[in-house]
């Protein structure tokens, strides 16, 4: 395997990447078909803006967000099991079971532990110990600006913490888990070792202080934009799409068997973040995994981090141990 | 369904190095009496004329994957899997044994295979219930300190009012503001906020209902679904799986 150049780099050296859009397939059938794979995703996107934006008071609450999450999130269900991007990456029972296991525990024991060390605690304890309230700078802005940088600022913070995840041994540690996935489909960007999940979720947004229907548009764009990085269904999505927002052509790069292509597309939602730092690479990849593709279970996923750190400071320690252990 | 694996030879895992030997017939109580949690077991005629050896031929390669190490013991095949991938068809069994028996006028297929994955999901529900409880005493313990804080401040206002601690009543936080929208989105008719009455109101009205586990209760009946699923759809699959190899379908 050669690779393609890409900038300074060499993608796809080490196992298959595809690289530039000319390359990658487009969705083939009747008109029907084309018409709406092609516009399913900026019609979802205009059209969740547009409820949040004029929904009256009484509608435009968190438990109809929720509702609309759910449903939206069914219907992609059916569209993976009916119009599959890969079938290598068919979901099966097991994978849909352990996908909801992690999606579980993020919806409860995770939630009860951020509330007490998440973002939001510490930044409570850090306005209470200076006696600041919340910056008030953008409250007066337009919505859909605020909506925005609702979703910017976490997305900024997670583009950095993720780039630090991969360069970084010990926070490796922890994000590699997410990287034994061999498969993607809707339920797998919650597959991961719960410190990577509770770090990547850290944001600073809280400081800030924004209107209430602000935080719904912020939802419906994180919904609309960033629940396709792990999907299983391919989109003729449109070039100006995939110039500013992440896709699983994108992700799916990121999570490939090839070292380099792994080293790229680091944003959540907002993929010109990669642009602008020089990280994003414009392909797709089917082939994905560690170790050559070894799943992982999930004891293993779960206690990763703790037994690699000690095979490290046992080598550390004791090299003459380790050296005979191998 | 799915492919098989897009994995390079290189990919495989080292193989257990384990000695495969066939299970004892006396299985224990705990095996007779739980076993169907776990184990999924079942018959199948072979093609008229078929041997054995060559039925077992025509089912080793669906043995062949990463992760997958088995053996021909006489007229069985014995496998175990490690780390399979997504990708492999028997992926939620763990191990098991594949035999040719002679059945009343013609030899059968008898496979006996064991799921942890099944096993895990028999009891996921169990451990969400707990964390429902965790998240009841948590909820609880929250609002009663909130309450405590919250009555603790009135104490104090009334207190410094009382005493005539004019330092304290002039420091104390103004009322906020009320929310405004920018006039752009006032001119394209997005609707204004609530008021901050409205929103206490909504608030106290929150803080009626009883502290709620609700997503954990959700999850058991989730995984208790996925169990009854799995146990039928998995034991089906398999058993087509074995159908469509020694047929050649």
């Amino acid at each position: 395997m050669t690779g393609v150049r890409v900038g300074k780099r060499v993608i796809g050296a080490e196992a298959p990447v595809t690289i530039g859009w000319e390359n990658v397939p487009r969705v083939e059938g009747g008109p029907f078909k084309r018409l709406f794979f092609s516009w399913f995703q900026p019609a979802v996107l205009f059209g969740l803006l547009a409820f949040w934006y004029y929904a009256p008071n009484d509608i435009a609450k968190a438990s109809v967000a929720f509702g609309i999450g759910l449903g939206f999130r069914i219907l992609l269900f059916a569209l993976e099991w009916f119009f599959p991007r890969h079938d290598s990456w068919q979901m099966t029972w097991k994978e849909v079971a352990v996908d909801l296991f992690y999606v579980g525990l993020g919806a409860t024991i995770l939630g009860v532990v951020d509330g007490f060390i998440g973002d939001e605690a510490m930044l409570g304890v850090v306005q209470d110990a200076f006696d600041w309230d919340k910056f008030a700078w953008f409250i007066a802005l337009p919505l859909l600006l605020q909506a925005f940088l609702i979703t910017f600022i976490f997305d900024f913070g997670q583009y950095w913490m993720h780039r630090a995840m991969h360069h970084w041994h010990p926070l490796w540690l922890t994000h590699s888990v997410h990287h034994y996935i061999t498969q993607f489909n809707l339920n797998k960007g919650a597959v991961g070792n719960p410190i990577e999940l509770f770090l990547i979720g850290l944001g600073i947004g809280g400081l800030f202080d924004f209107l209430p229907r602000a935080f719904l548009l912020a939802g419906a764009l994180r919904l609309a934009i960033g629940v396709y990085m792990h999907l299983n269904v391919r989109f003729n999505t449109p070039m100006w799409w995939r110039f500013l927002f992440n896709t699983t052509e994108h992700h799916s790069v990121h999570h490939s068997q090839d070292f380099e292509a792994t080293r790229s597309n680091y944003a959540g939602m907002y993929i010109f973040i990669d642009r602008i730092f020089g990280t994003c690479v414009d392909g797709e990849a089917e082939v994905l995994g560690l170790e050559g593709g070894r799943r992982m279970s999930i004891r293993e996923q779960m206690l990763h981090p703790f037994t690699e750190t000690w095979k490290s400071l046992r080598k550390r320690l004791n090299p003459s141990v380790a050296v005979a252990a191998e | 369904m799915t492919g098989t694996a897009p994995l390079p030879p290189s990919a495989l895992p080292s193989r257990p190095q384990t000695q495969l030997h066939l299970p004892a017939d006396d299985a224990s109580i705990l095996q007779r009496a739980f076993g169907w949690i776990w184990r999924v077991g079942g018959t199948l005629d072979l093609p008229p004329g078929q041997s054995t050896g060559e039925a077992l031929d025509r089912l080793a390669p669906l043995l062949g994957t990463p992760g997958t190490h088995h053996e021909r013991t006489g007229d069985a095949l014995v496998f175990i899997k490690r780390d399979a991938a997504a990708q492999d068809r028997l992926a939620v069994f763990d191990s098991g044994v594949l035999r040719i028996v002679q059945d009343a006028d013609q030899p059968v297929l008898r496979f006996d295979l064991v799921s942890r994955s099944l096993l895990a999901c028999f009891v996921a529900p169990l451990l969400f219930l707990g964390f429902a409880q965790v998240m009841l005493y948590t909820e609880k313990r929250e609002r009663a300190e909130a309450a405590a804080e919250e009555k603790a401040e009135k104490a104090k206002e009334a207190k410094d009012a009382k005493t005539g601690n004019a330092k304290a009543v002039e420091t104390k936080k103004p009322a906020k503001k009320e929310l405004v929208l920018n006039p752009i989105d006032a001119a394209l008719g997005a609707p204004a906020p609530k008021t901050r009455k409205q929103m206490a109101a909504d608030k106290a009205e929150k803080d009626k209902e009883p502290p709620s586990a609700k997503p954990a209760y959700v999850f058991v009946g989730i995984f208790a679904a996925l169990y009854l699923i799995g146990r039928i759809l998995e034991a089906w699959l398999a058993k087509k799986l074995f159908r469509k190899a020694l047929f050649g379908e």
